[in-house]
């Protein structure tokens, strides 16, 4: 109901404004029965046949009128409407303090004159006035949301400032752009490619998973096979795709230790009770996981060798997510990188901001006597029927 | 003036002493000297004749002269008024202010009240009550014990059916007296012109009739809005008994055509030198009948 003058402290109240249907129901029923009198003087009435369309007609519709206009005003009292004033005009800048003022300029020019030009910090100061205060830029962000001042703004980054370990809170009213190059994505969005390893034999399907991912444009993996695991180097690889069915070896339990994903299916066993959680969120096939120290192993469900296993038709994208969705430091380097206009993180929904140019209504009386007023002509109005009806 | 309300008017039973309290709140004020003239005026003396009232005798003049003579009075008027009441299904038409109130009801009492004025007065009188299902009468008569019978005659009368056809008044001619005034109590609701016949042929033969026209104070006014089924009370068929009609179109159309055709009875009666009485049954009763009387000196 953002196109109302006014916005509801309480909504919840709204609902009642089904009690509307309660006025047109008697009104409705009252009509379907005409009211019988005896009358010997009937001989003067003319005689005409009873028109069907003159039923659905509503009798009294004033007197309807003014029920429903006294119980929806009931209900505004209830929900308590907030006046809205005026948002000051013009468009907002939030500058990211690493953006030089040569580079500043520049954009103001380009991008036509701005009514506000701001640092982009938890306090925003008007650039001209103000030193920026040295600060995390994703930090900033993600505490403007929330603010509904800054709800519109413009927000002019840096490239390769934001960065940050939770999840970015922002605005999907903002305009995002990128000081320096006129590239339209603000963070170079390359995702680190990870190295893979193998041990044992390759899978049969492995090939070409590989060359999919390729064509497609995902990633571009350079599986290494391994032929001892005492070659593993955690800071080298990143994934272990392990298929030599028997015990696991300890090289590859301290690879995952150190930080590598492990992945393998069920025929891998491990001497030691591990707690693998099952995960069945997508349609891939269906696997389980459990965190080795920095590390995880992801273990398929039965062989996968199998075609059961394999003979998926989106099995490559299937294995992509899957597998980068546990490779936790991967997701962590990913995470500030994000393509112009579409941030990666949660977006702070318009119902979550508490607005507050919004104030409650001054008199609430006023409301009260408009009420009272109504329902005095409406009861005069019944009154009077009624008197004629007898 | 005390004034019985409608409501007291629709709920008392007894008749007889409904109409005496009735007919004194008419006569207040006119009350002695109507009483005193009537019947008591100086005609003459004569002398007594065994079997005469020992109260009649003059006993001043018995005092001078020494003979018996006998006051006489100027008789009463001794008029004959016949009381005519439709009890045909429409007069069980209730008022819609007081819906314990019918027409008949008012009728009733509107009759025992003048009956009993006239038997105060010295007059006789006789009651038809008309309609083609049951034909009740009480023949002239005179005293109070008359007024009771006709009170009583009253009481059990009930609307049902038509006024009677040609076939059944037929009998009844016979026994209207040459001297009679008849008073017609109907609401003048006709399916033809059977009570204006009815009137006019009464009239015809040298006895006055004097009609009092009952109505309902919605019958004038029409008050009702919306969606109406209105039931005709003298409807012989269940199909037409039955009539859906929306009020408010009809408003206007219904007051101009039964303003006209309460003009054309009225004219029709004016044309006859009786002219027509018009109450509604909300009002009170002593002024009907007061308005009757007044309007027609000749009987009071």
């Amino acid at each position: 109901m953002s196109w109302l003058p006014w916005s509801w402290q309480s909504p919840q109240w709204l609902w009642l404004l089904l009690v509307l249907l309660i006025p047109l129901l008697i009104h409705l029923l009252q009509r379907s029965a005409p009211r019988e009198i005896t009358f010997a003087a009937v001989h003067w009435l003319q005689r005409r046949q009873p028109q069907s369309w003159k039923r659905l007609q509503l009798r009294d519709t004033w007197l309807l009128c003014l029920r429903l206009l006294l119980l929806a005003l009931l209900v505004a009292l209830l929900a308590t409407p907030l006046l809205q004033t005026r948002e000051e005009a013009g468009p907002l800048l939030l500058v990211d303090p690493a953006v030089t003022p040569s580079e500043l300029a520049a954009f103001t020019e380009l991008k036509g004159p701005f009514a506000q030009v701001l640092w982009l910090q938890p306090q925003p100061a008007p650039v001209a006035d103000t030193d920026p205060r040295a600060n995390d830029s994703w930090h900033s962000v993600s505490t403007l949301a929330a603010e509904p001042r800054y709800r519109r703004a413009h927000i002019l980054l840096h490239p390769g400032t934001a960065t940050g370990y939770r999840a970015l809170r922002y605005s999907p009213h903002w305009q995002w752009h990128s000081s320096g190059s006129t590239d339209s994505v603000l963070i170079d969005a390359h995702t680190p490619t990870p190295s893979i390893a193998i041990i044992g034999e390759a899978p049969a399907w492995l090939t070409p998973v590989i060359q999919q991912l390729a064509e497609s444009g995902s990633a571009r993996l350079e599986p290494q096979r391994l032929a001892d695991p005492g070659l593993l180097d955690p800071q080298k690889f990143d994934w272990l795709l392990y298929n030599r069915p028997g015990l696991l070896p300890q090289a590859a339990l301290s690879f995952a230790r150190a930080g590598g994903l492990l992945l393998s299916d069920s025929s891998v066993t491990i001497p030691e009770t591990l707690n693998f959680v099952p995960l069945t969120d997508d349609g891939g096939p269906s696997r389980e996981a459990v965190a080795l120290g920095r590390g995880s192993w992801l273990r398929y469900r039965g062989n996968w060798q199998d075609a059961a296993f394999y003979r998926r038709t989106r099995l490559p994208e299937q294995l992509w997510l899957q597998w980068s969705q546990q490779d936790w430091p991967l997701q962590a380097a990913q995470q500030p990188r994000w393509p112009a206009g579409k941030p990666r993180g949660l977006p702070v929904a318009d119902s979550e901001v508490t607005p507050v140019s919004r104030e409650p209504l001054q008199q609430p009386l006023l409301l009260v006597l408009v009420l009272l007023l109504v329902l005095l002509v409406e009861r005069a109005l019944t009154l009077s029927r009624r008197q004629v009806h007898g | 003036m005390e004034l019985l309300d409608p409501l007291t008017l629709a709920r008392t039973r007894d008749l007889a002493w409904l109409s005496r309290h009735l007919a004194a709140g008419v006569m207040l004020g006119a009350q002695h000297s109507q009483r005193r003239g009537a019947g008591l005026e100086f005609q003459q003396y004569r002398s007594y004749q065994p079997g005469d009232a020992i109260n009649h005798i003059d006993w001043k003049l018995f005092a001078r002269s020494d003979r018996y003579y006998v006051r006489e009075a100027e008789q009463g008027s001794q008029m004959h008024v016949c009381f005519v009441l439709d009890a045909s299904a429409s007069m069980a038409q209730p008022s819609f202010a007081v819906p314990e109130l019918t027409k008949l009801q008012f009728g009733k009492c509107w009759i025992a009240t003048l009956c009993w004025l006239l038997q105060a007065q010295g007059d006789r009188c006789s009651l038809l009550v008309l309609n083609d299902v049951n034909l009740r009468r009480v023949p002239a008569g005179q005293g109070e014990a008359h007024h009771h019978h006709i009170a009583l005659e009253l009481q059990r009368s009930q609307a049902a059916g038509h006024w009677p056809g040609a076939a059944e008044l037929q009998p009844l001619w016979s026994q209207f007296d040459t001297n009679c005034q008849v008073v017609l109590v109907s609401d003048f609701f006709e399916r033809g012109q059977e009570i204006s016949d009815f009137a006019a042929r009464v009239h015809a033969a040298g006895r006055p009739c004097l009609p009092l026209q009952l109505l309902v104070e919605a019958e004038e006014t029409f008050p009702f809005s919306g969606e109406l089924r209105v039931r005709d009370p003298e409807a012989g068929d269940a199909g037409s008994r039955l009539r859906e009609v929306d009020a408010h179109s009809q408003r206007t159309q219904y007051l101009e055509a039964f303003t006209r055709a309460q003009q054309s009875l009225a004219a029709g009666f004016a044309g006859r030198q009786s002219p027509l009485t018009s109450v509604q049954i909300e009002r009170p009763l002593a002024d009907a009948v007061q308005r009757f009387v007044q309007l027609h000196s000749r009987v009071a």
